[in-house]
């Protein structure tokens, strides 16, 4: 499992490993009921506090893309409906500010509506492979 | 984490006229990292060795596990239980590795030789070498080596990779992660590499001149303190309110570093009816730079 840690973004470590756990997921790169790595050993990849990285994980736990099993270990809970717990507006909340990006670029790079749809459609079919 | 290791009350040192520290208050949580920074001469050094009791104060109260390092004998408890690396630490250099570990040894009930023996695995030293012969990264981490290997409840670290290179650096910061992981273990960690402060630490905070500036779960931090740019018809306005850290107004438009981000502060920049306003997201570098050096 490889995971960067930038510490120039101005987002906290821990959103950044939760952000990149939760994009392997939905690629594919970490299946259902796989191990991640230990909150112990991730911590001492990527010299990182373990705090931030339990952080990171119960959140993940929390949101329901992980599970832990006693003394076995972090699994990945494939792709859970638990996301659900947070209601569409919230859910959509929280990816617009990507949508905002992804709009004002589009208009500087002089991308149409239709470019972006057709885009963001070959991106889903990917995920859904 | 409702008890502190460190708590430091109105601190005050003074070397000649200069006001070292001057009222610093500093509460450090058991278990927690925490990241002291500061600029050069802002008052680490100082603070630290006060904490050891290495120096006295001008005035004002310390507690370091429970001990008050003004009073000698309990200095002593506390240097018992704290491990310490200094970025200019001197040790006894016609020794060999393996003499001055069993010396330091001697000195702790806590002493743990396996884990000895595991560092001068993991840092590849030669126990037969005097520490004449070391380079500064090998230095430091035999200094490191001696810190650790008594398990102190403790660990304070005064700029411990300033001399290092980066691949010893990773090491080291290896080492103090390991560590971290036992539990109840505390470390005080002052440094201006603020990407490895923001690495490892759990808390920062941020001493300028002698005081503390701000002291915060790093998280929470680079949540709210946000930078926030907005852009005005005309000449951008004069705007004064709680939790600007710093701010710039130029022509129409005007850059504001808030503390605490939310509605409210967002509402009394939208008061001022701005044209555009965005609002981003700050590292620990431009956190750094807005509280010490008032730099948008």
């Amino acid at each position: 499992m490889y995971i960067e840690v930038n510490p120039n973004s101005g987002l906290p470590i821990f959103l950044q490993i939760k952000n990149q756990v939760k994009r392997m997921i939905a690629a594919g790169m970490l299946k259902k009921d796989e191990p991640v790595t230990s909150v112990r050993q991730l911590a001492l990849e990527l010299r990182v506090n373990p705090n931030t990285i339990a952080k990171a994980y119960r959140e993940l736990e929390l949101e329901g893309f992980l599970y832990t099993q006693r003394g076995r270990g972090v699994f990945v809970a494939g792709k859970s409906d638990k996301t659900s717990t947070l209601s569409k507006d919230e859910r959509i909340k929280s990816i617009s500010s990507l949508a905002d990006q992804i709009a004002v670029e589009a208009f500087h790079l002089g991308l149409s509506k239709e470019d972006i749809e057709k885009l963001l459609k070959e991106k889903f079919k990917k995920l859904e492979k | 984490m409702g008890e502190n290791v460190i708590t430091i009350k109105d601190l005050k040192k003074v070397y000649g006229l200069q006001n070292a520290v001057n009222g610093l208050n500093l509460n450090v949580p058991k278990g927690s990292v925490y990241g002291f920074l500061g600029r050069n001469g802002a008052g680490k050094t100082t603070t630290i060795k006060i904490l050891l009791g290495l120096l006295s104060a001008k005035s004002g109260e310390v507690n370091v596990l429970g001990y008050n390092p003004k009073n000698e004998k309990e200095a002593v408890e506390i240097r018992k239980r704290t491990g310490y690396v200094s970025e200019n630490q001197k040790m006894y250099d016609n020794m060999k590795i393996k003499e001055i570990i069993s010396f330091t040894k001697s000195f702790y009930k806590t002493w743990d030789d396996k884990l000895a023996a595991e560092f001068l695995k993991r840092f590849n030293l030669d126990e037969k070498k005097k520490l004449s012969e070391l380079s500064r990264g090998m230095y430091a981490q035999v200094a490191l080596l001696l810190a650790l290997a008594f398990k102190p409840e403790l660990l304070v670290l005064d700029e411990p990779t300033g001399s290092l290179d980066a691949i010893v650096r990773r090491d080291f910061l290896e080492s103090v992660v390991s560590l971290i992981q036992e539990e109840g273990r505390t470390v005080f960690f002052s440094s201006h590499q603020i990407n490895e402060v923001e690495r490892v630490s759990d808390w920062v905070g941020i001493i300028e001149a002698g005081k503390l500036l701000v002291s915060a779960p790093i998280d929470e931090l680079k949540t709210k303190t946000k930078r926030i740019r907005s852009v005005f018809k005309e000449k951008a306005p004069e705007v004064n309110f709680g939790g600007i850290i710093c701010k710039k107004a130029d022509g129409r438009e005007l850059v504001t570093i808030v503390e605490n981000f939310g509605e409210e502060i967002l509402s009394k920049i939208k008061k001022e009816k701005p044209e555009s306003l965005d609002v981003y997201d700050m590292n620990l570098e431009e956190i750094f730079v807005a509280y010490a050096g008032g730099r948008i």
